[in-house]
């Protein structure tokens, strides 16, 4: 080990004297700068907060993945071409060790322009978050959709199994099923086995939308398992400052602890009556009780100069987007949310009217999911305000229970060490190379690795044969998807392991993806790089022709 | 390779041939070599350009691959990273690393041998001092002279201290007070029983410290020998003696024609352009003029010396005042600093190694009537200076 730390401290020697990483640094340095300058996102300081993180994250690794093959093919390249491998390959030192230092060294000095990276894009963050928001919402988005590490829960599936039997029975039972398939053999020019398969999928694709959407009036309804609540109520003493009237809100005067707790639009318990913040300032916060609430007179004590007892409960979100077979023509969407406690029956209703295919979020209180990780939610489809109704769709995947489970500070950290987890494998690709080839082939190898590693996934999915509706008859496409196959187990998706989606989405990027990415990109694909490196530095000749 | 004999090295049949890019023979670099190289011996590797100098030795450090035959060395492949500990390579030029100073260079090297710090501090800093570059330590490699470069590659090849060196071309860029101290040096170790191959163009370098050679030409082996049996003239005798007028002269011819000779030269003897050159050096060293350059380097290092053990400083203290007695005649440019270490190491070898330090080999054989090889006839001389006749059993 000594001898590969040996190894490893020169490169990161040797690699910190080049001008690449002074040239390095001040370029990201500059991008970083001009970024929020010129990208300003949907307008909104959330959006403008994940520009920075989307580009500053995406430009780091870009950047760096360059620096990184080109260094790592250079490393021991340019020792074997200016021939200083003749004073190190005679020293007491195995093979493996000096291409595993040369590999560790050049990860050493990417982790190094990496960590640099990513505390100059964290401080530019937190320097736009002190910014001012466009709106209450817009404050409340960067704070709990965009500072914040949550985790997402997915409603039970449909069992479309299920209701494409059902469905197929029925169209059996109308006699409708031969007819189709008829169609179907007519159109596909007699192949009954393929007609058969195109009828199955147009009937599985019918279901799924079906089950997907809701006619005019109609309800939807979800489960949710597994919703994990962090975090314990907090509660403190406020003053009521003022009672409007009219409107019926009240202005709460309260201090710090609690109002960091609250969020606008967001659930808070005055009195033990569930309310939502509809004004959230530095010393006071305003809530708007519903009709009800006041009928029901259990805020009668809430008068000017009255102590309230506030609650902050815990928070989940319901996330959604709705789309609309017809857009209203105030391209608003309204509807009746209800979500409830399956155990202790606690309710929480809201009306909303959300932009047509916009993402929407409701923040409620926690209390709403029972101890097993349960919650129920139900949507209704509302008339617009003219009274028309349009049917509305809500994909499975276009709606989440999300909560928060961990820190931004420490997703951020977790998602720069999948970078480097990415970065390293590489330095692994560059340093096999550089192990048997020429510095510029090297390179070629390595940036030919490049994109069919951030783009594999996408490429190999494209070429994905259907052997049932398109079976690949001639040899090129054959080969091709062949190769494709082969490449997409050997180098690692860069695309599904990249931390910005999680960053933008302020998702929670857990120990255990790192620990799995960190297995099958570290020790599944970069490890036997690196010992076909050595096997390959091992048995070659150092030394040239010279007579 | 064990019942190959204990040699340092040892090759047999070693054979490296090229091929190009389709896997024809080329040429044939080294062809059926077969060397025997014992353990404290400075050996030659000689022979003009492509001779095979330089391939021999990659194959010894492990660097090629023989295609034909074997090599092992210490008994061991030279793959085997055992044996690497104990070896030294200067490689034809210094393949060193740009961006580091003198120091870090020497660092780098001792800490792929796993050396403790503390040694290894030490040992850079004597071998600094010892290659003359402990005022440019902190320049970078990148911006020495060939000659610096030289200083450094030899130093990193002996800060392990080996037992085995092995230098391709070590003086090639060496100014001559680099050169001499080299040749100091390897005198040195060899008397510290390490083994030495040299390979170099500069036969006087060749010719002043090895005790073997092998001459390659077109990757053979054409002559293998120790030095004296392969330089000595045995039909001719030398005499430097003091200047002679035209009488003397006659006398002399009359003499060697009285005993059927023929005086076949007379000249007077010129100085070693190396002598003076170091003699202008050290003048100008005692008048302290600048140099930006390397400057002349100390004392061989401690280490290098054997001395980095107790059993060195017991016997220091024992030979210290056997030192005032050493003989005269050190060389003109070693500082007297070195010159009492190379005394100092040779009063050592006396004491560690009494049976090496007795008197030359006495003539072996039954030849009475004439002199031992190398050896003038001592009756013919006592004549020539106006003596008696004397016995050649006796001289």
């Amino acid at each position: 080990m000594r001898g590969i730390w040996a190894i490893a401290r020169h490169t990161l020697s040797h690699c910190l004297r080049m001008k690449i990483a002074g040239a390095f640094v001040l370029m990201l340095l500059a991008i970083l700068a001009v970024l929020p300058l010129i990208l300003q996102g949907d307008g909104t300081l959330a959006g403008r907060i994940r520009t920075l993180l989307a580009y500053g994250m995406g430009v780091t690794g870009f950047l760096l993945s360059v620096v990184t093959l080109l260094l790592s093919a250079g490393v021991i390249t340019s020792d074997v071409r200016g021939k200083a491998v003749f004073t190190v390959a005679t020293k007491p030192l195995s093979r493996w060790n000096y291409v595993v230092g040369r590999w560790l060294g050049v990860v050493m000095f990417v982790a190094i322009l990496l960590t640099t990276s990513a505390v100059a894009i964290y401080a530019f963050a937190q320097h736009l978050r002190t910014g001012s928001a466009l709106n209450p919402s817009d404050r409340r988005a960067v704070e709990t959709e965009v500072f914040t590490a949550r985790r997402q829960v997915r409603p039970q599936p449909i069992d479309i199994d299920t209701l494409t039997d059902r469905k197929r029975r029925q169209l059996r039972d109308e006699g409708r099923y031969q007819e189709a398939m008829n169609a179907f053999i007519a159109k596909t020019g007699g192949d009954e086995h393929k007609a058969q398969a195109l009828l199955e999928e147009q009937i599985r694709s019918e279901v799924a939308g079906a089950a997907q959407s809701v006619e005019p009036g109609g309800v939807f309804l979800w489960q949710f398992n597994g919703v994990t609540v962090a975090g314990n109520e907090r509660t403190a003493k406020g003053q009521v400052t003022l009672v409007d009237e009219e409107t019926g809100s009240l202005r709460i005067l309260a201090g710090d602890e609690i109002l960091g707790r609250l969020v606008f639009g967001g659930p808070v318990r005055v009195n033990g009556v569930d309310l939502r913040v509809t004004r959230l300032e530095k010393d006071f916060f305003e809530v708007q009780p519903t009709d009800d609430d006041r009928a029901g007179g259990r805020l009668a004590s809430l008068v000017p100069g009255a102590e309230a007892d506030i609650v902050a409960d815990p928070t989940i979100q319901l996330s959604y987007k709705a789309t609309a077979s017809v857009d209203p023509t105030d391209k608003l969407l309204r509807s009746l949310w209800q979500l409830n406690n399956p155990t202790t029956g606690l309710r929480y209703m809201e009306l909303r009217s959300d932009p047509v295919a916009t993402p929407a979020t409701l923040t409620v209180s926690a209390r709403l999911v029972d101890p097993n990780g349960r919650m129920d939610a139900q949507y209704v489809n509302l008339p617009d305000s003219r009274g028309k109704s349009t049917s509305v769709t809500i994909l499975e995947n276009d709606i989440a229970v999300l909560f928060r489970m961990g820190s931004f500070e420490g997703t951020f950290i977790r998602g720069a060490a999948l970078v480097l987890l990415q970065l390293a494998f590489l330095a692994a690709v560059g340093v096999a190379a550089g192990s048997f080839l020429s510095f510029p082939v090297a390179c070629l190898v390595g940036f030919a690795t490049l994109p069919l590693s951030m783009a594999g996934g996408f490429l190999s999915e494209s070429l994905r044969l259907n052997p049932e509706s398109a079976p690949a008859t001639d040899a090129i496409t054959l080969v091709g998807a062949w190769i494709f196959r082969v490449v997409h187990v050997l180098l690692p998706d860069f695309a599904q392991t990249s931390p910005v989606d999680s960053l933008i989405n302020g998702m929670n990027i857990s120990w255990e993806y790192l620990t799995q990415a960190a297995l099958l990109t570290g020790v599944i694909r970069t490890l036997p790089i690196l010992a076909i490196a050595c096997l390959i530095f091992q048995r070659r000749e150092l030394a040239r022709v010279q007579v | 390779m064990a019942d190959e004999g204990q040699g340092v090295v040892v090759s047999r049949n070693l054979t490296k041939v090229f091929r190009d890019f389709w896997l024809r023979e080329k040429v044939t670099a080294v062809a059926g070599l077969d060397l025997d190289i014992r353990p404290g011996e400075v050996f030659g590797l000689l022979g003009p350009n492509g001779s095979g100098k330089s391939t021999t030795i990659k194959m010894i450090l492990g660097l090629l691959y023989p295609t034909r035959g074997r090599v092992a060395v210490f008994g061991r492949l030279p793959t085997d990273v055992r044996i690497k500990a104990d070896i030294g390579f200067l490689p034809e030029e210094s393949y060193l690393y740009p961006f580091l100073d003198a120091r870090e260079t020497l660092d780098f090297y001792g800490r792929l041998f796993r050396q403790p710090r503390r040694q290894r501090r030490r040992r850079v800093d004597m071998l600094l001092d010892m290659v003359g570059l402990g005022s440019v330590a902190y320049r970078r490699v990148g911006e020495y002279s060939k000659g610096m470069q030289r200083r450094i590659g030899l130093a990193q090849a002996l800060i392990n201290d080996p037992q085995l060196l092995i230098l391709d071309e070590p003086t090639s860029g060496m100014d001559p007070i680099g050169t001499r101290q080299f040749k100091d040096l390897i005198r040195t170790l060899a008397m510290r029983g390490k083994t030495v191959i040299l390979s170099s163009h500069l036969l006087a370098d060749v010719e002043d410290v090895c005790d073997r050679i092998c001459i390659l030409y077109g990757g053979r082996q054409r002559a293998l020998g120790r030095m004296d049996e392969l330089l000595s003239k045995e039909d001719f005798t030398q005499i430097t003696t003091e200047r002679l007028d035209e009488a003397a002269l006659e006398s002399v011819r009359r003499v060697l024609a009285a005993s059927g000779r023929e005086l076949l030269q007379v000249s007077a003897p010129r100085d070693k352009l190396e002598s003076l050159f170091l003699r202008i050096v050290q003048e100008a060293r005692e008048q302290r003029l600048s140099t930006g350059g390397a400057v002349s380097g100390g004392a061989i290092a401690e280490f290098l010396r054997g001395g980095e053990d107790q059993t060195r400083n017991i016997l220091a203290s024992l030979v210290s005042a056997a030192e005032t007695q050493a003989p005269a005649g050190t060389p003109a440019v070693a500082s007297s600093q070195a010159a009492a270490a190379q005394r100092k190491t040779e009063v050592l070898r006396e004491l560690v190694e009494p049976e090496k330090s007795t008197s030359p080999p006495q003539p072996q054989g039954d030849h009475k009537d004439a002199p031992p090889a190398g050896h003038p006839d001592r009756g013919l001389l006592d004549e020539l200076l106006g003596g008696p006749k004397s016995d050649p059993e006796k001289s």
